[in-house]
């Protein structure tokens, strides 16, 4: 147990965000803007952050975008947001980005602490960017990234300390064109992290950036842009909370990644929202020759989360790879799924997804195989496999392969099915509660994926599916 | 939650008086969600919309019949308006219908409610041969099968319009109690068509459907099997040949409903000389059919690079209590270590695609259906798929 009351694995909580945040606390705010999405609300937007003029007429091309594009039909549950009642910007009244914890306000600080998040920061990253609503409060490297000629900042800095190299990729790896939420992002973002690690250098520490959203009817559209140039290595966390509401809030952020010749990102998403929050985050990357992207999530909380990472796989032989495990306990729902778009050579693609759906909960994969003609050779395998607990419970998998390759090659397969109930009697003859041999045979479903995440967040994720398994004695 | 999964269909099955499918031809578009972000729409419906405009077929063309069907054999033939013969069924029209119990997920279902011409019905057990053929201009036909209970049918249907006239058919079937039905269904027609079908089973009723599709400009086929009953049983077996400028969208759905059914759809398809050939398998679970299980396997060669293959498979499982749902997939070239086996006994390339071609369709087992050798009845294939000679 730790002071904030919460089980501890290691430095992290082990809890589901609800449990570790409990109900949201008022935080001092210095600039609140909500209504009615407008020309003159995006430009008020961008006043704030004093960005230059490039910024803000994407902004507002962004915004013309969001009013002609239709909601999309496919995406259920959507219809509970209101998009005139949100709001859309909360400047926390904080001097400036802080780079000594003690430094924010008690308030704010609090939630963090009870995260484990300073603690986090100084075992094992080598690099942290903490957003508190709209804008990044903390922000803080280790020396030698710096001296590495790394390049991490809060977006906003980075728009106005590198314009040419931020304009290069922000909104062209997931055009604001792509859908209506994308368009919303772009014409509204605020916060998130900038990271440009050089040609050679390999960071393996990882990188991260935690997002809380601390107000019910918020909407928080953070942006991560990571560029890793030829031959680097960069390993990115994502992390996300919030506390408890009594209505929702809504979460549209966006991530872009693009590795150059030979260059590889890791990232890493570990997803606690707390079950008022919509969750849509836009996740793109583009590998270039020889680079890979690997994509690991781990998604916990949320009421509702829509993420499909996607990766176009640019240059010959480049790689990617898409991890997820996903638990929908109780009346929420995960509408997941990977995107890999190969258009050269010699690529490969690997998805795996793995499902938990219990107490009414609802998993969904939406995936997309695509090899256009003169990808020679380009391989993709996509297995999901999902649990469903009770009678109650639902899962669904829409995967499409699309092939006109005649050399390339896509297999997938997919399973869908219950625990065995002779597993189940086996270990409760060998003295198991039915809640702990339930979290042992759902941890050894999940096993091949734990070794993809951190091991911090791997053993915080394995002892909250056993505490939250081993209240479900009689579940199947 | 896909615009593919069982055709929208709930746990009612589908009931419309026709004034509700006349609001419906108007209302509806002819696809509510994009099946893909790349490839927006599977089926070209713009080839399929001319049945808006088009007058009817005033001449039916004959097709080539496959070995196995005679004309002394056919029992049903129904081609352009007015001209049709039956020594089997009874001949029915819209008039004989109250209402219409097929699905209408979009304006083509709706359309075709409101244009078919001649039908027939079937009740009797037996075997049944049924040809539904059109010509230039618009043909529209439609099949009700009943297996009474205990009962055994089988029934070979070809469609087939070999000129560039629409063509739009459905197929209406119910298997009931422990009845079984032997069911083939084989689509080659040129221009576009459009095929829709409901099977219902009920209690221990089983079904055997053998599809074989060789599309032409457009065919779009549609085919959801109700596993109503407890411990009814489908086995779908598909195959598709598409081969040259050819579009094709085949969708085998199941629905179980009933506890302990059980339902498999292996598909096995070829993509070549520029074809664009679509299989949708998708098995739907509901929480009523407990302990059931669905399969879906599909496997899709592509064998030059001006075609293309797409493979969506779909798995919706709405109980705990499943026995077993699982899909697997494949969109490959032909298998390299096959290739090499072959040509290691003098087969060329070509010879040794032909090969793996016809093991794809006797997986499928028409030519059993229609008592013929698969030599016979693939060099009948590729009669129509304009590969012969």
């Amino acid at each position: 147990m730790s002071r904030t009351g919460v089980e501890r694995e290691g430095i992290l909580p082990a809890r589901m965000a609800d449990e570790i945040l409990g109900w949201a606390k008022p935080a001092p705010t210095a600039v609140e803007i909500r209504g009615k999405i407008s020309r003159s609300l995006v430009e008020e937007i961008s006043r704030i952050k004093k960005e230059p003029d490039w910024m803000r007429r994407l902004r507002l091309r962004a915004l013309e975008l969001f009013e002609k594009l239709p909601t999309p039909k496919w995406v259920v549950g959507i219809e509970e947001i209101d998009l005139d009642d949100l709001i859309y910007y909360v400047k926390p009244d904080v001097s400036g980005v802080a780079t000594s914890w003690d430094d924010l306000p008690k308030e704010i600080r609090e939630y963090y602490e009870k995260l484990g998040i300073p603690e986090l920061e100084a075992k094992i990253l080598a690099g942290l960017n903490v957003q508190f609503d709209s804008e990044t409060v903390y922000h803080k490297t280790k020396e030698f990234l710096e001296k590495k000629g790394v390049i991490m900042l809060p977006m906003e800095e980075a728009v106005r300390k590198y314009p040419d190299l931020v304009k290069k990729y922000f909104a062209r790896i997931f055009p604001p064109s792509d859908h209506k939420f994308a368009a919303l992002h772009v014409a509204l973002w605020s916060g998130g992290a900038f990271v440009y690690v050089p040609p050679g250098v390999k960071i393996y520490e990882p990188i991260e950036a935690f997002f809380l959203i601390g107000k019910e009817l918020e909407a928080q559209f953070e942006h991560t842009l990571i560029v890793a140039d030829e031959g680097s290595y960069v390993h990115f966390i994502e992390g996300c909370s919030a506390p408890m509401y009594k209505t929702y809030s809504f979460h549209d952020g966006m991530v872009e990644l693009y590795a150059h010749k030979n260059a590889t990102i890791k990232f890493t998403t570990i997803q606690n929202w707390s079950r008022n929050v919509i969750n849509f985050n836009n996740k793109r990357g583009i590998a270039e020759e020889g680079a890979r992207i690997d994509w690991i999530e781990g998604s916990i909380g949320s009421k509702i989360t829509y993420v499909y990472p996607s990766t176009i796989l640019k240059g010959r032989g480049s790689s990617s790879t898409s991890v997820v495990v996903q638990l929908a306990k109780g009346p929420y729902i995960k509408d997941t799924g990977s995107k890999m778009i190969h258009l050269a050579p010699e690529t490969k693609s690997r998805i795996i997804n793995k499902s938990i759906s219990v107490d009414g909960g609802i998993n969904i994969y939406r995936g997309l195989i695509r090899i256009p003609r003169g990808a020679r050779n380009a391989r993709s395998h996509v297995e999901c496999q999902s649990l469903i607990l009770d009678g109650k419970s639902y899962a669904y998998t829409y995967p499409h392969n699309q092939v006109e390759e005649p050399t390339a090659q896509v297999t997938h397969e997919a399973v869908t099915g219950r625990l065995g109930e002779e597993q189940l009697f086996y270990l409760m003859q060998r003295g198991l509660e039915e809640g702990e041999a339930l979290s042992m045979l759902v941890l050894g479903f999940l096993d091949e994926i734990m070794t993809e995440l951190p091991f911090e967040y791997a053993n915080v994720l394995r002892r909250v599916i056993e505490i939250e398994f081993s209240k479900l004695g009689g579940v199947g | 939650m896909s615009s593919q999964s069982s055709a929208g269909l709930g746990k009612e099955l589908p009931r419309y008086t026709w004034d509700q499918v006349k609001e419906l031809a108007l209302k509806l578009a002819y696809q509510d969600l994009k099946d893909s972000p790349v490839i927006p729409y599977y089926t070209n419906w713009k080839a399929l919309q001319k049945v808006e405009t088009i007058e009817p077929a005033e001449k039916t063309e004959k097709p080539i019949l496959p070995p196995g069907i005679s004309w002394e054999k056919v029992d049903v033939f129904m081609g352009a308006p007015g001209d049709y013969k039956l020594t089997k069924g009874k001949y029915i029209t819209r008039k004989n219908l109250t209402y219409w119990n097929l699905p209408i997920d979009g304006r083509m279902a709706a359309l075709h409610a409101l244009k078919w011409y001649d039908g027939v019905a079937i009740d009797e057990p037996g075997s049944y041969m049924i040809i539904l053929a059109g010509g230039e201009g618009y043909s529209g036909h439609h099949v009700e099968i009943r297996v009474p209970t205990g009962s055994k049918t089988k029934v070979v249907v070809l469609e087939s319009t070999p000129s560039r006239g629409i063509s739009t058919r459905s197929l209406s079937v119910s298997v009931e109690e422990n009845a079984v039905l032997d069911l083939t269904l084989i689509v080659a027609d040129k221009g576009p068509s459009y095929t829709t079908g409901l099977i219902k089973l009920e209690n221990s009723a089983s079904i055997t459907e053998r599809i074989l599709i060789m599309p032409g400009e457009m065919t779009h086929v549609k085919l959801d099997t109700v596993l109503k009953g407890r411990e009814s049983n489908a086995q779908i077996r598909a195959s598709t040949i598409a081969r040259g400028e050819v579009r094709s969208d085949l969708i085998t759905n199941t629905l179980h409903l009933g506890a302990e059914s059980a339902g498999i759809i292996i598909h096995r398809g070829v993509s070549e000389k520029g074809a664009f050939a679509v299989h949708r398998g998708s098995a739907r679970i509901t929480s009523t059919a407990e302990w059931s299980q669905a399969e879906v396997e599909s496997a899709f060669m592509i064998v030059d690079n001006e075609s293309t293959a797409v493979s969506v498979p779909v798995l919706e499982v709405e109980t705990g209590n499943v026995k077993n749902a699982r899909h697997a997939t494949i969109v490959a070239p032909p298998p390299d270590d096959v290739l090499f086996y072959l040509a290691q006994r003098g087969l060329a390339r070509e010879e040794a695609i032909k090969l793996m071609e016809e093991g794809a369709i006797s997986i499928v087992g028409v030519h059993e259906a229609l008592n013929v050798e698969i030599e016979d009845f693939y060099t009948w294939i590729e009669r129509i798929t304009g590969n012969a000679g």
